[in-house]
C-alpha cells in the first residue's frame, strides 16, 4: 500500500481492515486534446472508526474520488474496496445493493424524497431493501439528532439544518460500513453546519462509525480525525489532528501554484 | 424580439423531439377521424351516386304506392299490395291522351336464393329481390339490363336469370338448379334453373336480383291484381314533368315521380344510410379530440413548468408577457399544424381501409376512387389547430405570469394554485347533474331520458373541474389498498401520483371519459339482456321457437305447416304482425294463429286469456292508453279495405314480449291480404315425453327448404336477441379502444415528462440503494394507480348514468330493470390497470436508467 509518488506524508497508522480503500485510482474524462485527468493514481485507506475530511481546491478531484469510493461512479483504472469487497467488476445491481447495505450518504442538496415524511425518509434504504428497522437504534439516533418531534414532517416543512440532520439519521440508521458526505454542510449556515458536523463526530466517537466527507470549509474539516488534501488529482498531504487554523493556512498555501511542487507539513 | 421569441419556440420544439412526437400524436388521433369520416362519406356517396345515375334511365314517370310511413311492428315486410291493375289498364286505354309512349309494369318482392351449396346467399345488408324480366325491346332503357352471351331470357315457372355479381358470389352458372323462396305470401320453396346471367346497370357487390318471366313473377310476387310499380316513357313532345303532372292529376293517392326524382330518392336513401357512418366516425373524432385536449393541455403545462427558469430569464431580459404567451401559443400552432397534416393523411388511409373492410365483408358498398374535397382538408386543419391552441391557452397564460425573479430562485415552485374555486364549481355541477339524473330516473320516456342526458353532460363537466381535488383522497385510498403489498415502492408510487393532482386528473381523464361510455353501454346492454332473458323465461311456455334469419326476419306462413308434421310436435302457434287503423290512426300489434295461452304466459288482470277468432286481448298499459277496456268493441279498419269489429275479452299485465295487443285469427285474415302475411315467430309445443333435441333437429330438416329458418330453444332465443344488442354495441366498444389508446399515449407522455422532472430525486433514490427494477416498479405502480383512478371514476359515473337511462326506457320496453354489468366493470378495471402498466413500460425504463450521480451533479 503506497501513496502516490511525490507526495511524502506523515506516517498514518495502518489498521488491518480498512473500511474503504483506493489503490492507484485513475479517472480521466474525455479523449485526446480535451482529456481531463480528474484523478492521477490516488491510493488511500480509510480506517474503520475514523472521521476523515477530503479537502482541496475546486476542481482538484475531491468529488470524483468520493464518487468512485462510494460506488456512484467507476474509475478508469485502479482498485476500490469497501471493506473486503472489490468494486471493480460489480454490475449495477450488485453495486446498488452494496450502496444500499454498506454505505450511507449525505449529499449537499436533494437528500430527501419530498413526498415522504422525515421518518419515512430515514427508513427509506432499509424499507427498499426489505430490512427490518432496529426500533431501539432508530429511536436512539433520532433522539441524539434532536429529530424526535420532527418525524412526521415533510422535507418542505423542515429547515435546511434539519433536512441535513434527517439525511444523517438516514445514513446512520442502517449502520453502514462507511458514511460518505459530499459537502454535507455546503448549503448551511455556520450554526446548523456545526450541528450536523458534531452529529457525524459523535457517531464516530460513540458508535464507532466510519465517516468520510468532502469539504472545502476548514472549520468543517477540523471536526475530522484526519484530513486528506487533494490538488490536481493527487494526494498532496494526509494529516491528523489539525486545527481549523492549520487547515486554513495549508489551504492558502495550496492555492499558491508554487506550493504544489512540494507541500510541507503545516502547523 | 418577436423573431427571437419565435426562434426560441422552434428550437424548443426541435430540442424535445419525443415530447413533440407524443403531443403531435394526440392531435393526430382526433384529426385523423375528422378527415377519415369526411373523406369516407364523400367517397362512398360519390360512388353510389355513380351507380344510381344508371338507375331508372329512360323513365319519365314512375307510379308507385304511397307508403303509410308506419313500419313499426310490421314484421310482414311490405305494407302495401302495390298499384292496382286498373291503373295500368286506364293508362293503356288513354295512352295517347296522356302522352304515354311505353308502359313497363314491375312485379317484385324480397326473396331468398340458395347458393350452389344450398345455403342462402348472404347479401350483407344489400337487397335480395325477385322481379319480372323485361325484354330489351320493351324496356324504357335498352341498356338497363342485358342477358350475357351464353344465356337466354327466362320462360315458364321454373326458369330464372340472376345478376352476374350475385351468381359469381353464389357459384351459380347457367344451367345450375337452385332453391328459392319468397319471404311472404303463400308460395312454397321451389327449384329454378338458371338460364342466363344478367348484366344490370350499376351492379353493386351484394345486391341480388333474380328475374322470372312476367307471368311467373306476377304469380309469385303479387296478389294477381296489383303491380309493384309502373314506369312510363313519354311520347314525343311530352316532357317528363308534363307527364308527371298529368298522371298525378289522373291518379291521386299514388307516388308519382320523374326519373330524376327516382334517382334522387335512391341517392338520398343511401346518403342518409351513410350519414350513420358519418356520425359514428365523427363521434370517434369528438372523443379523440376531447381526450386529446387534455393531453395537449397536460403537455404544455408540464413544458411551461419545466421552463420556468428559462421563461423567467426571458422576462428578466425584457420579454413582455404577451410575447411569452404568444411564444407558447406559437408552439401550439406548430404542433397543431403538424398533427392535422398527419391526421389528414392518416384519415385518408382510414377511409380507404374502411371502404375495403366494408366491401370485403360484402356489405354491398361500391368501391371507387378516393374523393378528397376541400371540406375534409379545411375541417381537419381548422379543428386540429384550434383544439391545440385552445388546449395550450391556459398553460400559455400561466407561462406569462412567471415572475422574472423565478430565474434566480433555487428550487422550483410547484405553482400549485388553490383548487378551491374549480372544486367548488365541480361540486355545484355534480349536485345539479346528480339531481337531474335522479329526477330523470323517476320518469320514463323521451323527456326524462333527455334529463338524464343533460345530467350526464353536467357530471362530465363536474369531473373536469373536481377530479383534481377528488384524486387525492381516492388515489390515497386506492394506493393504500393496492400498493400495500409493494411496501415502500407502493408508498412512493402512491405519493407520487398524488403529487400533482391537476396533472393526475388530466392524465386520467381520457380513461374516465372512455370508460364512462363503456359503463353506460354495458349497463344498457346487460339491462336489455336481463330483461329479455326474464321476459322469455316468464312469458314463453313453448320450449322451441322458430324464427326467420333473413333480412326482414320474417317467416313465410307456410313454414308452420311443415313444423306441425314433425314427430313430437304437439302444436304450433304462429305470431303474426298486424298493421291496421283504428279511428283513423295507425296501430300495430300481433295475432296468434292458435291458442296463444298454451304457448305463452298471460298474467291476466281481468277477463280470459282464451282468445276467440274475432276477439282481442290487450295489455293493461294499452287498455289505459287507448281506452280499450274489457268488454268494449273496437273497430279495426284494414288498410286494404273493409273493417272488422273485435271485442276485448281479456286484459293482461303488460310485458316486453306480449305488448301491446293480440287479435284473433279471423280478424287478422280480414285485415291482412294473403300476399302480405308472414310470421315473425312460431312457438312450438312438444308432445309429452318428446325429446327436445330430436324435435329441434326434426324441425330443422323439415324447414331446410325455406333457407332462412332458425330453430332455437328458449335460452338460445333469448341469447340471440341479446347478441343483436351486443352487435350494436360493438361500434361503441371501438370508441372505447380509441379512448384507451389515447389514454395510454397520455399516460406515456405524462410519465415520461414526470421522470425528467424527477431526475434528481430518482438519482438520489438510486444512490441510497434503489435497484433499477424497483425504480421501474414504482413507475408502473404510479401509472396503475392513475389509470385505476380514471377508470373507477368513469365506471361509477357511467353506471349511474346507464342505470338512470334504463329506468327511462320503461316507456318503450315494459319490465326493463337496470342491471349493473359487474363482469364488464371488473374486466374494464383490470384492463385499465394493464393499460396503465403498459403505458409505464417505456417511461419506467427511462427512469431506471437515471444515474445516481444525477442527483448530486450540478444542474
Ligand atoms: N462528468 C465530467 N466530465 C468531464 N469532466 C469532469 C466531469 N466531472 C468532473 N470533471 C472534471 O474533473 C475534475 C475534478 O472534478 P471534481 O471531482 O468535481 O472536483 P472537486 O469536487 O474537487 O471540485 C475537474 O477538472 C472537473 O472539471
Ligand atoms: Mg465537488
Amino acid at each position: 500500500m503506497s501513496h502516490s509518488a511525490g507526495a511524502p506524508l506523515a506516517a498514518v497508522p495502518r489498521q488491518a481492515t480498512a473500511a474503504a480503500s483506493a489503490k492507484q485510482l485513475v479517472k480521466t474524462y474525455g479523449k485526446g486534446e480535451t482529456t481531463v485527468h480528474a484523478l492521477r493514481s490516488v491510493s488511500v485507506d480509510f480506517a474503520a472508526g475514523e472521521f476523515t475530511a477530503i479537502m482541496g481546491p475546486s476542481g482538484s478531484g475531491k468529488s470524483t474520488l468520493m464518487h468512485c469510493l462510494a460506488g456512484l461512479d467507476t474509475a478508469t483504472s485502479g482498485v476500490v474496496r469497501i471493506g473486503d469487497i472489490e468494486l471493480t467488476g460489480l454490475n449495477d445491481k450488485q453495486m446498488t445493493k452494496l450502496r444500499r447495505d454498506r454505505i450511507g450518504f449525505v449529499f449537499q442538496a436533494f437528500n430527501l424524497v419530498p413526498t415522504l415524511t422525515a421518518r419515512e425518509n430515514i427508513t427509506l434504504p432499509l424499507d427498499i431493501a426489505g430490512r427490518k428497522v432496529d426500533k431501539q437504534w432508530m429511536d436512539m439516533v433520532v433522539d441524539r439528532l434532536g429529530l424526535a418531534d420532527r418525524l412526521g414532517h415533510r422535507p418542505s416543512e423542515l429547515s435546511g439544518g434539519q433536512v441535513q440532520r434527517v439525511a444523517c439519521a438516514r445514513a446512520l440508521v442502517g449502520r453502514p460500513q462507511i458514511i460518505f458526505g459530499d459537502e454535507p454542510t455546503g448549503n448551511l449556515d455556520s450554526r446548523s453546519s456545526g450541528e450536523v458536523l458534531s452529529i457525524l463526530r459523535r457517531s464516530v466517537d460513540e458508535f464507532d462509525q466510519t465517516v468520510v466527507i468532502v469539504t472545502h470549509d476548514p472549520r468543517a474539516a477540523s471536526y475530522a480525525d484526519r484530513v486528506v488534501f487533494l490538488a490536481d488529482g493527487q494526494i498532496v498531504s494526509d494529516q491528523r489532528g489539525l486545527s481549523s487554523d492549520d487547515i486554513f493556512e495549508y489551504m492558502k498555501h495550496l492555492d499558491e501554484p508554487a506550493a504544489q511542487a512540494g507541500p510541507e507539513q503545516a502547523g | 424580439m418577436a423573431n427571437t421569441m419565435r426562434k426560441v419556440s422552434l428550437r424548443n420544439l426541435a430540442a424535445h423531439k419525443l415530447r413533440l412526437a407524443l403531443t403531435v400524436l394526440s392531435v393526430v388521433l382526433g384529426t385523423s377521424f375528422v378527415a377519415g369520416s369526411l373523406i369516407f362519406t364523400s367517397t362512398i356517396s360519390n360512388s353510389f351516386n355513380g351507380i344510381f345515375d344508371q338507375v331508372a334511365v329512360g323513365v319519365d314517370t314512375q307510379i308507385s304506392p304511397k307508403s303509410s310511413g308506419n313500419d313499426a311492428g310490421g314484421f310482414g315486410g311490405s305494407e302495401t299490395l302495390g298499384v292496382p291493375d286498373s291503373v295500368v289498364r286506364t293508362i293503356e286505354q288513354d295512352k295517347a291522351q296522356l302522352g304515354v309512349d311505353k308502359i313497363v309494369t314491375a312485379y317484385s318482392s324480397t326473396m331468398t336464393i340458395a347458393d350452389s351449396e344450398g345455403k342462402a346467399i348472404q347479401t350483407g345488408g344489400a337487397p335480395s329481390v325477385g322481379a319480372n324480366w323485361i325484354p330489351n325491346d320493351r324496356a324504357l332503357d335498352p341498356n338497363s339490363a342485358k342477358i350475357l352471351p351464353g344465356g337466354r331470357a327466362p320462360n315458364g315457372p321454373n326458369e330464372a336469370v340472376l345478376n352476374e355479381s350475385a351468381a359469381k358470389k353464389a357459384k351459380l352458372k347457367v344451367g345450375s338448379r337452385t332453391k328459392v323462396v319468397v319471404n311472404s305470401g303463400t308460395a312454397k320453396p321451389f327449384e329454378v334453373t338458371i338460364v342466363g346471367l344478367m348484366d344490370i346497370a350499376g351492379d353493386a357487390s351484394g345486391y341480388t336480383e333474380m328475374d322470372f318471366d312476367t307471368a311467373t313473377a306476377k304469380k309469385l310476387f303479387s296478389d294477381g291484381s296489383h303491380v309493384a310499380n309502373v314506369q312510363l316513357g313519354a311520347a314525343q313532345g311530352v316532357s317528363a314533368d308534363q307527364l308527371k303532372q298529368r298522371i298525378e292529376q289522373r291518379f291521386p293517392g299514388y307516388k308519382v315521380q320523374t326519373g330524376d326524382e327516382v334517382r334522387q330518392e335512391n341517392k338520398d336513401a343511401v346518403n342518409s344510410f351513410l350519414q350513420i357512418f358519418n356520425y359514428i366516425l365523427l363521434a370517434f373524432a369528438a372523443i379523440g379530440l376531447i381526450v386529446g385536449t387534455f393531453i395537449i393541455y397536460n403537455t404544455f403545462s408540464m413544458i411551461v413548468a419545466q421552463r420556468v427558469r428559462e421563461l423567467a430569464l426571458l422576462r428578466a431580459i425584457g420579454a413582455a408577457r404577451k410575447q411569452i404567451t404568444r411564444s407558447v401559443l406559437f408552439e401550439a400552432f406548430v404542433v397543431g399544424l403538424i398533427g392535422s397534416v398527419i391526421g389528414l393523411v392518416i384519415g385518408a388511409g382510414l377511409a380507404i381501409g374502411l371502404q375495403q373492410l366494408l366491401s370485403s365483408t360484402g356489405s354491398g358498398l361500391p368501391s371507387g376512387g378516393l374523393v378528397v374535397g376541400p371540406t375534409p382538408i379545411i375541417a381537419c386543419l381548422a379543428v386540429g389547430i384550434i383544439v391545440t391552441m385552445v388546449s395550450a391557452w391556459a398553460p400559455a397564460r400561466r407561462a406569462s405570469k412567471v415572475a422574472p425573479v423565478e430565474a434566480m430562485r433555487e428550487s422550483q415552485t410547484d405553482g400549485a394554485a388553490s383548487l378551491k374555486v374549480r372544486t367548488l364549481i365541480g361540486a355545484v355541477l355534480a349536485v345539479l347533474g346528480v339531481a337531474l339524473l335522479a329526477i330523470g330516473a323517476q320518469g320514463k320516456g323521451g323527456g326524462p331520458a333527455g334529463q338524464v342526458g343533460l345530467g350526464a353532460v353536467l357530471l362530465i363537466l363536474a369531473v373536469v373541474f373536481a377530479a383534481p381535488a377528488l384524486s387525492r383522497p381516492v388515489i390515497g385510498l386506492l394506493g393504500f389498498v393496492l400498493a400495500k403489498p409493494f411496501g415502500k415502492l407502493g408508498q412512493l408510487a402512491r405519493t407520487n401520483s398524488m403529487r400533482n393532482p391537476r396533472r393526475t386528473a388530466a392524465t386520467a381523464f381520457a380513461l374516465t371519459l372512455g370508460l364512462m361510455l363503456v359503463a353506460v353501454i354495458g349497463t344498457l346492454g346487460s339491462s336489455f339482456k336481463a330483461t329479455i332473458d326474464k321476459a322469455v323465461s316468464n312469458d314463453v311456455k313453448a320450449p322451441i321457437l322458430v324464427t326467420g334469419s333473413g333480412g326482414t326476419g320474417a317467416l313465410p306462413p307456410t313454414v308452420s305447416g311443415n313444423i306441425a308434421k314433425v314427430d313430437g310436435v304437439a302444436s304450433v302457434v304462429s305470431i303474426r304482425g298486424v298493421n291496421a287503423k283504428v279511428a283513423g290512426k295507425d296501430v300495430s300489434g300481433n295475432s296468434p294463429s292458435g291458442d296463444l295461452s298454451s304457448a305463452a304466459n298471460f298474467h291476466m288482470v281481468s277477463g280470459t286469456d282464451r282468445l276467440p277468432a274475432d276477439g282481442l286481448l290487450v295489455s293493461d298499459k294499452t287498455a289505459k292508453q287507448k281506452g280499450w277496456t274489457l268488454g268494449k268493441t273496437i273497430t279495426f279498419d284494414s288498410k286494404f279495405g273493409g273493417s272488422v269489429p273485435v271485442k276485448v275479452v281479456g286484459v293482461y299485465k303488460s310485458s316486453a314480449l306480449l305488448d301491446p295487443w293480440q287479435i284473433g285469427s279471423a280478424a287478422y285474415e280480414k285485415l291482412t291480404p294473403p300476399q302480405l302475411r308472414a310470421d315473425f315467430v312460431d312457438l312450438v309445443q312438444l308432445k309429452d315425453g318428446a325429446d327436445s333435441g330430436k324435435v329441434q333437429t326434426g324441425i330443422e330438416d323439415a324447414t331446410a327448404d325455406f333457407l332462412t329458418v332458425k330453430v332455437q330453444t328458449r335460452a338460445e332465443f333469448a341469447n340471440a336477441q341479446a347478441a343483436t344488442i351486443n352487435q350494436m354495441l360493438t361500434v361503441l366498444y371501438g370508441m372505447l379502444g380509441l379512448a384507451l389508446l389515447i389514454a395510454i399515449l397520455g399516460i406515456i407522455n405524462t410519465l415520461a415528462l414526470s421522470v425528467v422532472e424527477r431526475k434528481r430525486e430518482i438519482g438520489m433514490l438510486r444512490a441510497v440503494g434503489m435497484l433499477r427494477k424497483q425504480v421501474r416498479r414504482t413507475i408502473y405502480l404510479e401509472s396503475m394507480l392513475i389509470s385505476i383512478f380514471g377508470a373507477l371514476l368513469g365506471m361509477v359515473i357511467g353506471v349511474a348514468i346507464g342505470w338512470c337511462l334504463v329506468r327511462t326506457f320503461r316507456e318503450w320496453l315494459t319490465g326493463i330493470q337496470p342491471e349493473i354489468p359487474w363482469g364488464t366493470i371488473a374486466f374494464t378495471l383490470v384492463a385499465a390497470a394493464v393499460c396503465g402498466v403498459l403505458a409505464a413500460l417505456w417511461p419506467g425504463i427511462r427512469a431506471a436508467r437515471t444515474k445516481p450521480l444525477e442527483a448530486i451533479a450540478d444542474l
